[in-house]
């Protein structure tokens, strides 16, 4: 299946470019936590406050960053136009999208990897027992998100505010990962635990439906 | 074998224009800018559908043809679609693979050893200058042996030197089975191997003919007209 | 009469769908002063109804009516969201201009209910809940479409000029249409998590709505269709018109230019 093979050469073009500038992610990363500083100065919370208001800092964290990231990522076939050299190959866009998209979940994933432990420290949370629960939520979510950022990042390209129009595209539909991210981890955090799992059925099923509409309709939203 | 023959109006950027090739031609295209040349080689390339008119290849119609037939063709461009984080090999082997090379790596190498840049395979592709640059990325466009090579304006940036250098590398492509499309707006810099040649003035075929029936200079000259004409 | 029924009528299957975005368009034309009057008679009729006949709703008294604007604003921000779906797809499938109009002009007039939907939601809720803004869910989930529009239509406007807008602005809605029910969903489960102190009480405590109320509604969610198909048919007649001038400018200057 040579769009397999594609597709593992695209995500791996993208890791090798990524890992050889690692200050970009690291940058990246930086930011993240940076965000969830912010908002302890902006909130003041009490030291009760902080631990609920912990997972949402995260997850609000992870959305900025990941405004950010994917137009980055996506730029970078723009210079010297490599898009347009990808283009050219016979390469299935399906496959090109999920190349792409695959290497944004992975590069968010490794922002996570810092951010919450940084985030479980800055903002007290008691993550020791629920981890691996959040971990899970974690990943479904992002490989949503990273789905709609890459999606809508070629979108983007397309206009003059690029930059600018990703967020304001990107956030509104991503709004049912988003509550599904933030309501399974409070529901990890406060100990309720029954509607967890409801909310990650709802990410993943999120996750694939528009995985795969994304692809099928990929190849309209990249020809120029 | 090519045979080519199209009209089309789109935006009017190009206006009926139609002519055709067969294998093992070198085809030059000049014009002036805006004259509507690179939206001829992007319509050529598939990366831009004219609002009428027909390509065909091999007697076939190209333009609906299925995406695994883009292979036959290979376009540089003055961009040269080469990632700046990715050393000279790695750039070729990782088009290689997404034109479904046999042995990406082997062609790779070979295909570095025929463009002299075999001292750079190891250079990432960033550090390398226009010229090199622009070898490389014809380099990129023949791993997969296409049938037709589209090259726009490849000559832009480059010094005498590296000029020359580009002209002898694409004087090693011309094959038997090969067509290729070299548009350019500088007169000076033809390559000698051109068998034909087409002057497209504001979207519009003005003067075509064989090369070998021009005498020195009559390019120029008619070039020259041909713009006047327009104007 | 029957010669242009006649003619109306598609020969075959394929050339139904072809040929669907013009003859909507023409019918819609056809019956255009037709919708424009009932609409006229019906709105004035809702009037009537919601000042005159329906009764006072005991709780909440007279910013209950605002109900009857709300409920049909709503159910019109969803339908026009559905047309842009339906003409999105239509568009990427035949690739007509006329399908890209229908989409566009429809997001428009959807954004439109959709903003009077939140804004008589704020009006509705203010007396009842002392302030214009609560994390209701259908509030919520309103405002999200409402963004989606925005995004829709902002990408129409800061589009380069030279790329193909109606093919990705009809991806985007395709998107946004297929995320809304998603959205609705998850904004609800949240909401039951934490349920607000007072909810919006458009129904009697003992459940459904009485038959004035009802008849009320039915008669206001007619006109307010009415109006969306009427002000639908006049801005694609518009863009049609406007596009239509367009290729016929450039026409006339191809032909002075052939001819000098």
């Amino acid at each position: 299946m040579t769009g397999l093979r594609s597709a593992v050469a695209i995500i791996a073009k993208d890791v090798r470019l990524e890992a050889r500038r690692v200050e970009n992610l690291a940058t990246m990363a930086i930011f993240a936590v940076l965000v969830v500083v912010v908002f302890v100065f902006a909130g003041d919370p009490t030291p009760e406050d902080l631990s609920r208001l912990g997972p949402g800092a995260l997850w609000v964290s992870l959305l900025f960053a990941g405004a950010i990231g994917f137009q980055r990522w996506f730029a970078q076939e723009e210079r010297n136009g490599a898009l347009q050299g990808l283009l050219l190959t016979p390469v299935d866009r399906g496959a090109l999208f999920i190349g792409k998209w695959v290497g944004a979940t992975l590069f968010l994933l490794a922002i996570e990897i810092v951010l919450v432990p940084a985030a479980s420290m800055l903002y007290d949370l008691n993550l020791g027992a629920v981890w691996p629960k959040l971990t899970l939520v974690m990943v479904v979510v992002t490989i949503g998100y990273a789905a709609l950022g890459t999606f809508f990042a070629a979108i983007a390209a397309h206009t003059t505010a690029g930059q600018l129009l990703l967020p304001v595209l990107l956030f509104p539909l991503s709004v049912p990962i988003l509550l599904s991210g933030a309501g399974a981890s409070q529901q990890l955090m406060t100990g309720d635990g029954t509607a967890y799992w409801d909310w990650v059925g709802l990410a993943a099923a999120f996750d694939v439906i528009f995985g795969t509409v994304c692809t099928m309709t990929f190849e309209y939203v990249i020809t120029e | 074998m090519v045979d080519v023959s199209r009209q089309y109006g789109s935006l009017f950027a190009l206006d009926q224009v139609s002519f055709s090739m067969e294998a093992g031609d070198f085809l030059v295209i000049v014009g002036p800018n805006g004259a509507g040349k690179t939206t001829l080689v992007r319509t050529l390339a598939r990366l831009a559908r004219p609002s009428s008119g027909t390509v065909r290849l091999s007697g076939e119609d190209w333009l609906s043809a299925p995406a695994e037939r883009q292979v036959e063709v290979g376009v540089v461009s003055h961009a040269t679609f080469l990632y700046d984080g990715l050393s000279a090999f790695e750039n070729l082997v990782f088009y290689a693979t997404l034109y479904g090379v046999e042995d990406p790596e082997r062609s790779a190498r070979k295909a570095l050893e025929e463009a002299e840049l075999g001292g750079l395979s190891d250079r990432r592709a960033g550090t390398l200058s226009r010229g090199q640059a622009q070898r490389l990325s014809i380099a990129r466009s023949a791993l997969h042996d296409p049938r037709v090579l589209l090259l726009d304006e490849p000559y832009a940036g480059l010094d005498p030197h590296a000029t020359s250098r580009l002209g002898i590398a694409l004087g090693r492509l011309r094959s038997a089975g090969r067509a290729i499309v070299l548009t350019t707006h500088d007169l000076a810099r033809v390559p000698t191997a051109v068998t034909h040649y087409l002057v497209l003035v504001a979207g519009k075929v003005a003067d075509a003919g064989e090369w070998s029936t021009l005498a020195e200079g009559e390019l120029s000259d008619r070039y020259s007209r041909a713009v006047a004409r327009t104007e | 009469m029957i010669a242009s029924i006649k003619k109306w009528w598609p020969r075959s299957w394929r050339q139904f769908w072809t040929t669907l975005d013009g003859r909507t368009y023409h019918v819609l034309l056809h019956a255009r002063p037709w919708i424009g009057w009932l609409a006229v008679g019906m709105m004035v009729a809702t009037f009537a109804l919601v000042f005159w006949w329906v009764p006072l709703e005991s709780i909440q008294g007279y910013p209950q009516k605002i109900f009857y604007i709300h409920v049909p604003s709503a159910w019109l921000m969803y339908s026009a969201f559905a047309v842009v779906f339906v003409a999105s797809v239509m568009y990427l499938w035949q690739r007509t201009q006329l399908w890209d109009i229908f989409a566009r002009c429809a997001a428009e007039i959807g954004f439109l209910f959709c903003s009077l939907t939140l804004v008589t939601g704020m009006l509705w809720g203010s007396p009842i809940w002392g302030k214009p803004w609560v994390w209701d869910a259908r509030l919520t989930s309103s405002f999200i479409l409402w963004l989606i529009y925005m995004g829709y239509l902002l990408f129409r406007m800061l589009a380069r000029s030279d790329i193909e807008v109606g093919r990705i602005a009809a991806v985007i809605g395709i998107i946004g249409f297929l995320d809304v029910p998603i959205i609705h969903l998850s904004v609800q489960w949240w909401r039951t998590l934490h349920p607000l102190p007072v909810v919006m009480i458009a129904e009697n405590p003992g459940g459904g709505l009485p038959a004035s109320m009802l008849i009320t509604l039915l008669v206001a969610l007619t006109s307010f269709s009415l109006v969306f198909v009427y002000l639908l048919t006049q801005r694609v007649w518009q863009e049609r018109t406007i596009e239509n001038l367009g290729l016929l400018e450039a026409i006339l200057d191809r032909k002075a230019e052939h001819a000098t």
